[in-house]
């Protein structure tokens, strides 16, 4: 036994709504949209109700006045969807075993058989949704809801989704199944011969409530109210013929089935006839249905062997008259829809004493659920769980640091302009053969980019900036206190091996037209060839700087890419270090040396900074490094030697 | 006429897409290739990389997987604002990303700092590795996964509560196996795109060999001195990064999505053989 009141307010009118259901089938009948769906949601708990209570056998679903709201998984309600939903990732036999959870496999098994057999899926217990027809979707849905056995089962316009030929067959043997399983049954449908097949009885809902309940015969003889009238499809003529009145409140009325009616072209002698104009025409198997629009709307039907006499067409005025033995006469209450309302906003509770006992383990709305439904409080639980999980896993590994610290190796961090990578991976191999047990790791990248890690205070022993400008910026911040040259460098005109632009000489850049590549502004290198290209226009003219810079193609922003584009052929000259033409590279490009008064010397710079994690250590490397020793390995690479060694700025 | 076109058309695509690729591989003899490769430090940035970029794939997955369901699932004000700021690190630039790193996380960042006096330093570490390879890849999975979710007929779920299984439960056993293919595409887009992140494991990292120094920072590296190493290790990396992707695509083929079922859930949830049923 189910019984509910329920009430909901929905976007354009109230879902209101008390019933109770016996071990039964209602069939809950109503034009799309007329909140019918919304009820079933409300009765499964997928929609919160806004008042009312659901009790089903005795136990309470939903009450909004004790605020219980059982979840959906714990009501125990089976539910049929319109398009069967089925699970297409699990064969038949796999979804009916779905909500079987902490059975015994023995019992699932057995559950499942029986109704595989009840439902004739024997066949089908391997085969996979998307291969079966309409009618047996609909039995492994309605199988899959009632294995679980529910107290209550909600089917959602179940024959909708099937063609018209197996509409008929299907909705028959739901009818027999839904008989069988002996307990409260609510269809919803739009269709009243599905509710009248379907249903032991019927339920019409319009706008949110409900206006006539009863056998479906009897709401098809007896129509309370014109909508229903039409819904059944039968007629609904207020009396008023009849002068007396029952009482203010209702109104005589008669109605009679239209097969019953009697359309002719001009008046009769029965007692009841109607004048109208035909609105529209349909043939409804062996008869032609007539809508007509007169004083009353009616609908007549015409038979068959009648049609051949006389057809009648849309926009034809008619008169539709009715012979009195077929004509029902009863009293219905004049029921507005506001007294509805007034009616069942009284929520009375049957026996709510008895139920305070299963309130206890009903889970409440107010629990830990609703504060993650929040997208906010969820991004900030999201965001703490990023800084926990990152913590985390610095942590461990800040632990696992600290057990190799614990040993008899240090290991130096340096930071280092990518230029320098050759002479510096020696160098480190020279430091480390003197110290034992020290290694030097080196982070080779542009000097800017070290600049910015070393202002977000990475922990870091040595930097050599290959720009002055970005070391005093350094020391400026305070984050070394005092820098020193380590290298000297001096530009150089590479051209491909083919030399295409015959480029023999610095002033031939100004001079013959070439695919020039410099580097970008930003950088050192480009800075320098800007300066030689203006101590340039002395000797070769004041135009050269413009001529040459003309003849760039593309700056960029690392030596080593003028270099590649060069010696792929891609470019007619470029301007780089000369250390950067490694033996390599000297097979695919050739040097062209600039002028010595006009070149500009390349100095990189070290420092230690403040925050060296090793102070002794790198101090003692770029002492190393300053040194003759040092400066050796420089040479080797190509660089020039140290004129002056001191502090700088 | 139109057939021939049709493949013209779509031979000088792959055309364009593949040969860059397969010139690294020709550019030497393989001999060289394997000999310049044969080195300490390639070997070792290769297990960097593979390690922080597997970690990085977890920590998405973990992460990420919320994110997308909370994305797809749910209705709310500003759902698109959200869902394009979660794109943001796939358009901005990596060095972009890298420095926003590091004003979050650095040592003087906004998280950074307050970690600091903790002792922890995240910024020029491996962690750092795998934070900048989350960030920049995290978006490609992020994304694929919220429409993969948003694919899952919601009344599936609705069916499954109806059938009294919890939402969780719900989720491993329906929303995950109907989702699986998509999600196992965006987590092998994530994981590529981790495997080849550069610019920002550059800034917020740095390049340290055997710590933070990953294949593609090595092979930046190696650019300053031997041109021939950098090919060479960009041919490891594209090779590797091949055979898992074609892994990855394999496994999505090939497992059954029932078989994830079965996989994910280890109670017994009544998964019948055909002899049970039909006996």
């Amino acid at each position: 036994m189910l019984s509910f009141q329920l009430r909901k307010s929905l976007r354009e009118f109230t879902l209101d709504v008390k019933l109770n259901v016996p071990a039964h089938t209602l069939a809950l009948i109503g034009h799309s949209g007329c909140g019918k769906t919304t009820l079933l949601q409300l009765l499964a708990g997928l929609v919160h109700a806004d008042d009312g209570f659901i009790e089903l056998d005795g136990k309470t679903l939903f009450d909004a006045k004790q605020t219980v709201m059982l979840p959906t998984e714990r009501r125990n309600i089976g539910m049929v969807f319109q398009n069967y939903a089925l699970f297409p990732h699990l064969s038949v036999g796999d979804n009916i075993a779905y909500g079987l959870q902490g059975v015994a496999r023995a019992e699932i098994a057995e559950r499942v058989r029986d109704v595989l057999r009840m439902f004739q899926l024997e066949s089908l217990s391997e085969a996979k949704p998307n291969t079966l027809s309409g009618g047996q979707q609909q039995r492994v849905a309605l199988a899959r809801a009632l294995v679980k056995r529910p107290k209550l089962l909600l089917l959602d316009e179940p024959l909708s989704a099937l063609d018209v030929e197996t509409r008929g067959h299907v909705r028959a043997e739901l009818r027999t199944q839904l008989d069988q399983i002996g307990i409260p049954c609510i269809v919803v449908t739009h269709d009243y011969e599905d509710a009248r097949v379907l249903g032991q009885e019927i339920a019409v809902m319009d706008r949110g409530i409900i206006l006539q309940r009863g056998e479906p015969e009897e709401v098809r003889e007896r129509p309370a109210n014109r909508f229903v009238a039409q819904f059944v499809g039968t007629n609904w003529v207020a009396d008023d013929q009849v002068s007396e009145t029952c009482g203010e409140e209702e109104t005589r009325v008669l109605s009679f089935d239209p097969w019953h009616a009697v359309v002719t072209r001009g008046p009769v002698s029965a007692e009841r006839q109607w004048r109208g104009r035909i609105r529209d025409r349909a043939l409804y198997g062996h008869a032609l249905r007539l809508w007509v629009d007169g004083d009353v709307p009616l609908i007549a039907d015409v038979s068959s062997h009648t049609l051949r006499e006389s057809s009648f067409e849309v926009g034809e005025d008619v008169c539709i008259s009715v012979a009195s033995e077929h004509i029902r006469q009863y009293v219905t209450r004049a029921q507005s829809a506001d007294e509805e309302r007034r009616d069942a906003s009284i929520f009375v509770r049957d026996e709510p004493s008895e139920k305070q006992t299963q309130v206890g383990e009903l889970w409440r709305p107010a629990s830990r659920i609703c504060f993650l439904r929040s997208p906010l409080t969820a991004a900030v639980a999201l965001i703490a769980a990023v800084g926990v999980g990152a913590s985390v896993t610095t942590y461990s590994h800040a632990q696992g640091a600290g057990a190799n610290q614990a040993g008899h190796s240090t290991t130096l961090t340096a930071f280092v302009a990518a230029n320098a990578t050759d002479p510096f991976n020696a160098i480190i191999q020279a430091f480390e053969q003197r110290h034992s047990g020290v290694f030097i790791q080196a982070s080779y990248t542009g000097t800017q980019i070290l600049q910015t890690q070393l202002q977000q205070g990475a922990p870091d022993d040595l930097f050599l900036s290959a720009d002055l400008s970005h070391i005093a910026q350094i020391k400026k911040e305070g984050l070394v206190t005092q820098f020193y040259p380590v290298s000297h460098d001096k530009e150089v005109i590479v051209v491909p091996k083919a030399n295409p632009a015959h480029i023999t000489s610095l002033a031939d850049l100004g001079r013959k037209p070439v695919n020039l590549i410099i580097g970008v502004t930003s950088v050192p290198i480009g800075k320098y060839t800007r300066e030689i290209f203006q101590k340039a226009n002395a000797v070769y003219g004041s135009a050269f700087s413009t001529d040459a810079l003309a003849h760039v193609v593309s700056e960029e922003v690392n030596v080593k890419q003028i270099l590649e584009k060069v010696a792929l052929g891609d470019a007619g000259a470029g301007i780089v270090y000369q250390t950067d033409v490694t033996p390599t590279l000297r097979s695919k490009v050739t040097v062209i040396p600039i002028p010595a008064t006009l070149n500009v010397i390349a100095t990189n710079y070290i420092a230690v900074p403040v925050h060296a994690p090793h102070p002794a250590l790198a101090n003692a490397l770029l002492r190393m490094m300053v040194s003759a020793k040092g400066q050796a390995i420089f040479q080797q690479f190509g660089y020039q030697p140290l004129s002056t060694v001191g502090g700088n700025g | 006429m139109f057939r021939i076109l049709w493949s013209i058309v779509i031979a000088i695509g792959l055309a364009f897409l593949f040969l860059p690729l397969l010139a690294v591989f020709f550019s030497m003899p393989i001999g060289t290739l394997f000999r310049e490769l044969n080195t300490a430090a390639s070997y070792q940035a290769l297990q960097l990389s593979i390690k922080t970029s597997v970690s990085a794939l977890i920590v998405i997955l973990l992460l990420g997987t919320p994110i997308a369901y909370w994305l797809a699932r749910s209705n709310f004000r500003g759902q698109s604002l959200v869902r394009a700021a979660v794109q943001m690190p796939i358009v901005s630039p990596p060095a972009v990303a890298g420095v926003g790193l590091l004003l979050v996380f650095g040592q003087s960042g906004l998280l950074g700092h307050a970690f600091s006096l903790f002792g922890i330093s995240l910024s020029f570490d491996t962690s750092a590795v795998i934070i900048a390879q989350m960030f920049i890849s995290a978006p490609f999975y992020i994304h694929a996964a919220m429409q993969a979710f948003a694919a899952v007929d919601g009344q599936l779920l609705t069916v499954s509560r109806t059938l009294g299984v919890s939402r969780w439960s719900t989720f491993w056993r329906v929303t995950i196996p109907l989702a699986a293919p998509g999600l196992l595409s965006g987590a092998a887009l994530a994981w590529g795109r981790a495997l080849g992140e550069f610019g920002a494991t550059m800034m917020f990292a740095g390049n340290l060999p055997g710590i933070t120094q990953t294949l593609p920072l090595a092979i930046y590296t190696a650019m300053q001195s031997n041109f021939n190493v950098a090919v060479a290790m960009s041919a490891l990396l594209l090779l590797v990064s091949f055979i898992l992707l074609i892994l990855v695509y394999m496994l999505g083929r090939t497992t059954h999505v029932n078989r994830t079922v079965k996989k994910g859930v280890r109670k017994k949830h009544a998964v019948l053989s055909t002899s049970q049923i039909t006996s």
